[in-house]
């Protein structure tokens, strides 16, 4: 009996598969099932050139590199290249070098902690040119890799690895965005309560969660602002929950640096009708009431990267960019307002902060550690 | 009526292996059709997947290396399912595992002689106490050690989350929490250089080989697969049911332990949130293929890894999208499963 129903089982589940196949089998192909090895036939738009200063560059090391005329490259990501924010912008950077260079770019996608190092060593024994780490996690998972494949070049984003004479690392200074955040949501407040969400608590993001905090007590010392950790950077529900949670403790602006999970955080403000303040282009795009926005592209960055294999020349080591970074400033991160959700004089104010940010070199310096920072930073959970 | 005392339950007979080598072929075939209608080419997928686990040295590494804590995880839910248990917290215990690892290997004093054993012994001992919550309740209280194993998952997990997000949390910038890097003294060798596969092999096969012979040879392994059989049976044959249980839960929990142990010491050298792909979930599939049998576990957990081992590797191969792939590894798993039934009709 038991063995009659198992096989009448498993011939329910070949039918259904079958049925499905043939089903999808009819159906057009979706737009996310395309190749992840693209090489474009066209070549096309000249970059964007601006002056650079990175507001931080520690040990470098030129060595000389064969020059090459198309890349293989390779995008390693922890997430999946279409998910908001930070992955997509990486996407269409790497979209970009094909489309600009004809370099081939291949993906590896969900690549968590535990298998980044074996990743790392498999694409290099596959003799891709550029290997590209797309989270600061490689910083820790990159260097017996980078020793063990000298000839492989290594590009990290969102890591401050140095003293490997073949792998630059870039970061970005994202206080210098939060802090403009947190006092254009300072200003906006009539209740004088804010909200911050963020998705892992990793220093770098608490660092962010402080710079909100500071950005709003610039403008009003005593607001509140309510923070948020949501333990991951895709639970939309979950944000919204604690979003709601920020809005009926009163917060009438809610904010967060939360990955795709932003979205959650925004579609709170929505249903609530309180502000919103949008963490990348992706989640501005998707809320047009939003008061403004994060901005940072990475295409910048990887240009950066293939002039310096382009040269003959590859100058290793760790960059920091900041808003003032790039003359004229903002080409690297930067943060916009909505204009049509601002009065003149908000804009105004927040316009000139943006301006002092800039005018400082960076919010570090711009407001000193000892007087700013530090008292405030009791909330971190270290 | 069944005699236990033979225990052909759990025996493999050479016409089964046959069979399930058939119904893995089919369901191979089956997926490849699906991988065909999708659009790519299912010989080339099929042939990078074993190619990318077994055609290099390191790739045969890695496979292992993946391998080695989903058979430790699957000898731990073996132990349990051998006497009637259902082990869902072998996840958590590995996560206590790895914490009481972490603990030896960056804050207690001890000398570095003597460091590395002191790691394995407290990731088994972590382990180990963990799973006797679960198996308190279920003899004092008659509580579903499902039920309470699947909880503690969670706790376990989100205990290693607050602590490298916490107190153990490296000191310095990072885009990612996690504790120090352990010291070398802490750390499992490797056995091949410049792969990633380690002596934590070694252990796990003496794990595999211990509870081979825990249960076939011995007197306690005799009485658990008597209270595997019932309460009743195990009653009238005179066995202490609580001690017993409460002794292979400790073994069991402990085994998930020594795979928690065996991640953060031999493969990632610091403790990190999240670090386990779900070997502990993973290992039930490892285990009911290989019918609770050690070494038939022993086999699946190396298809499994090679199956899920390396597959995002898939992508820039043959360009299977990550999600799909996986979709497919779990109609091959389920497929295998479904067709059980017929492979015991073929052994009749």
């Amino acid at each position: 009996m038991e063995q009659k129903t198992g096989i009448t089982v498993a011939a329910v589940i070949i039918i259904i598969l079958a049925v499905a196949a043939a089903y999808i089998g009819t159906q057009p192909a979706a737009p996310t099932t395309t190749p992840t090895t693209v090489t474009p036939t066209t070549t096309a738009t000249a970059t964007t050139t601006a002056t650079t200063t990175a507001t931080a560059t520690t040990t470098t090391t030129t060595i000389p590199t064969a020059p090459v005329q198309k890349l293989r490259i390779a995008l390693v990501l922890n997430g999946y290249r279409d998910w908001p924010g930070w992955y997509n912008e990486a996407n269409q950077a790497a979209i970009g070098v094909m489309e600009t260079h004809g370099h081939t770019v291949d993906y590896a996608e969900d690549v968590q902690f535990a298998d980044q190092e074996r990743v790392l060593n498999e694409l290099a024994a596959e003799g891709y040119d550029l290997i590209w780490g797309h989270s600061g996690a490689f910083d820790f998972t990159l260097p017996t890799v980078a020793d063990a494949y000298p000839n492989t070049r290594f590009f990290i984003t969102g890591g401050r690895l140095t003293a490997y004479p073949n792998v630059i690392s870039i970061d970005q200074a994202w206080r210098d965005t939060e802090f403009i955040k947190g006092a254009l949501a300072a200003m906006v407040s009539e209740t004088d309560v804010v909200g911050y969400q963020i998705g892992e608590p990793y220093p770098t993001v608490l660092d962010e969660s402080l710079a909100f905090k500071v950005g709003a007590k610039y403008v009003k010392p005593d607001i509140t602002v309510l923070t948020s950790t949501l333990g991951n950077w895709w639970d939309i529900e979950s944000a919204k929950e604690a979003a709601l949670g920020m809005i009926d403790q009163g917060a009438d602006v809610v904010a967060g640096w939360a990955g795709s999970a932003d979205r959650g955080i925004g579609t709170a403000a929505e249903e609530r009708d309180v502000y919103y303040i949008a963490s990348d282009m992706d989640h501005y795009a998707l809320f047009p009431d939003a008061l403004g926005s994060t901005t940072y592209s990475f295409t910048p960055n990887i240009e950066e990267v293939l002039q310096n294999m382009k040269a003959d020349s590859w100058v290793s080591g760790n960059r920091l960019y900041g808003i003032a970074s790039t003359d004229p400033p903002g080409q690297y991160i930067d943060f916009i307002f909505n204009e049509d959700m601002l009065s003149a004089s908000i804009l105004d104010q927040v316009s000139n902060i943006r301006q002092e940010v800039i005018s400082a070199n960076g919010v570090g310096l711009l407001l000193p550690t000892e007087d700013w920072w530090e008292p405030l930073a009791e909330y971190i959970p270290r | 009526m069944q005699n236990i005392f033979r225990d052909r339950k759990y025996n493999i007979p050479s016409r089964y292996i046959l069979g399930y080598l058939g119904v893995f072929l089919t369901a191979i075939f089956l997926t490849g059709v699906l991988i065909f209608i999708f659009g790519y080419d299912p010989v080339s997928a099929y042939y990078h997947m074993f190619n990318n686990a077994l055609g290099s040295t390191f790739g045969i590494a890695e496979t292992l290396t993946f391998a080695i804590p989903l058979f430790l995880c699957a000898m731990s839910i073996t132990i349990a399912m051998r006497m009637g248990l259902t082990n869902l917290g072998a996840e958590g215990q590995l996560y206590l595992g790895s914490i009481g690892a972490t603990f030896v290997a960056l804050y207690l004093p001890v000398p570095d002689e003597i460091r590395l054993i002191t790691v394995i012994i407290f990731g088994f001992v972590f382990g180990a106490v963990y799973a006797l919550i679960p198996a308190i309740m279920k003899v004092r209280y008659g509580v579903s050690e499902i039920f309470v194993g699947l909880m503690l998952n969670f706790v376990g997990l989100f205990l290693v989350h607050y602590l490298v997000e916490g107190p153990w949390i490296r000191e310095g910038w990072g885009a990612i929490a996690t504790s120090e890097r352990f010291p070398l003294s802490a750390q499992i060798p490797k056995i091949i250089v410049d792969t990633r596969l380690h002596f934590g092999l070694i252990l796990a096969i003496l794990v595999g080989i211990l509870v081979y012979f825990l249960l076939k040879k011995t007197a306690f392994g005799y009485e658990i697969k008597v209270v595997g059989f019932g309460e009743k049976v195990a009653r009238y044959s005179g066995i202490n049911i609580s001690k017993t249980v409460l002794f292979a839960a400790l073994l069991s929990g402990g085994f998930a332990g020594l795979a928690g142990m065996i991640e953060v010491s031999g493969v990632l050298h610091l403790l990190v949130g999240g670090f386990s792909p779900g070997y502990g979930y993973l290992a039930f599939g490892a285990v009911l293929m290989g019918r609770l049998n050690p070494a038939g576990v022993g086999i699946t957990s190396f298809l499994f890894a090679i199956l899920l081992g390396r597959v995002e590797s898939l992508q820039r191969t043959v360009g299977i999208s990550l999600s799909f792939f996986y979709a497919l590894v779990a109609i091959i798993i389920l497929l295998i499963l479904v067709f059980e039934p017929i492979i015991g009709k073929v052994r009749k």
